[in-house]
């Protein structure tokens, strides 16, 4: 057996494995200006990766994971960071079962960012019958609402003036 | 403040026998709001419902299921782990029967608290439909609004020709 066969049988071995996790998918977010979420369904094991792009005039992201199951085995895993950067890895989420019958998993964090950058978070873990909901919601810098304060009173400053006119 | 946008998204189960189908709607503004939809189930006693939202955005958030006039179930959201939100089950809840075929009424109550940015609710529907319920509040409104620039404007050229 040469080496190139031997390579070939690594690669073939490395595809077999990742074929393994039953929904590995990817969405992306784009440039987060304004609150988006998504819902996705998932049965089986899971593994969700979403990419978002914080805009600068933003200094941080609300990150919020709602997750049901309709059986009652649900696992979610919750990792965050940029490239190759992990910056939160394995928060599990946290759940109960409501008065429903249903097992709920639930987790939200404010994560301060830099704006400009790309980030991606990953759902992972194991469910019966489950839809999640993602939601991110962009934290204005405090100098945005500042501006947007400042021009609402030049607006009644300017309002005043062509009245008294 | 009324929703301004109700984006629709049918959420379909990639590989499995899951589906949900899931609805967006966005409140712009801060304040108490009330969104109503149409939901129907699609088989006896299996239609999971749920309506929600996170706390930052929303500090409560409640629906009413309604057959006409009649109120079929209301049920008020707690908040846990980040999230607020409202579930019912035609499983579990063994008191209640959703006649499948029949379109209900959603009624979804709430106040928002989003600052410098739109707040999200979702609602998800296992086993059944949802749709949204065109708003005969906007269209009154998109009314007013035009017969106030008809008049600001006849006002305007009344003055210049005096």
């Amino acid at each position: 057996m040469n080496l190139s066969v031997i390579k070939k049988l690594a690669v073939a071995v490395s595809i077999a494995v990742s074929a393994v996790a039953a929904h590995a998918a990817s969405y992306s977010f784009d440039s987060l200006s304004n609150t988006q979420s998504k819902n996705v369904n998932v049965s089986g094991d899971f593994s969700d990766t979403f990419t978002f792009t914080l805009p600068s005039t933003f200094s941080g992201v609300q990150g919020s994971y709602l997750a049901f199951d309709y059986g009652s085995d649900l696992i979610a895993n919750f990792s965050f960071g940029t490239g190759s950067n992990t910056l939160v890895s394995g928060v599990t989420l946290s759940s109960n079962t409501s008065a429903a019958g249903i097992d709920i998993a639930s987790y939200s964090h404010k994560f301060n960012l830099t704006g400009g950058k790309t980030y991606w978070f990953t759902l992972a873990g194991s469910a019966t019958d489950a839809n999640y909901t993602v939601t991110l919601a962009p934290v204005p810098e405090p100098e945005t609402y500042a501006l947007m304060l400042a021009g609402l009173g030049l607006l009644g400053v300017a309002a005043r003036r062509r009245k008294s006119k | 403040m009324k929703n301004i946008l109700v984006a629709a998204a049918m959420a379909l189960g990639a590989t499995t026998g899951a589906q949900a189908a899931s609805l967006t709607f966005a409140e712009v503004s801060s304040g108490n709001f009330l969104e109503s939809f149409k939901v129907t189930a699609s088989a006896p006693d299996k239609l999971v419902l749920r309506v929600s939202g996170i706390t930052s955005q929303f500090s409560a958030l409640a629906f009413g299921l309604w057959d006409g006039s009649t109120l079929v179930t209301n049920v008020t959201g707690t908040a846990f782990g980040g999230n607020t939100f409202a579930v019912f089950s035609d499983k579990t809840n063994t008191a209640i029967s959703l006649t499948p075929g029949k379109t209900y009424t959603l009624k979804i109550t709430g106040t928002s608290i989003a600052t410098g940015n739109t707040a999200l609710g979702t609602v998800v529907v296992s086993n059944g439909t949802v749709s949204p319920v065109p708003e005969p509040e906007s269209y009154a409104m998109f009314l007013a609004g035009l017969g106030l620039m008809g008049a600001i404007a006849r006002r305007r050229s009344s003055k210049r020709a005096a």
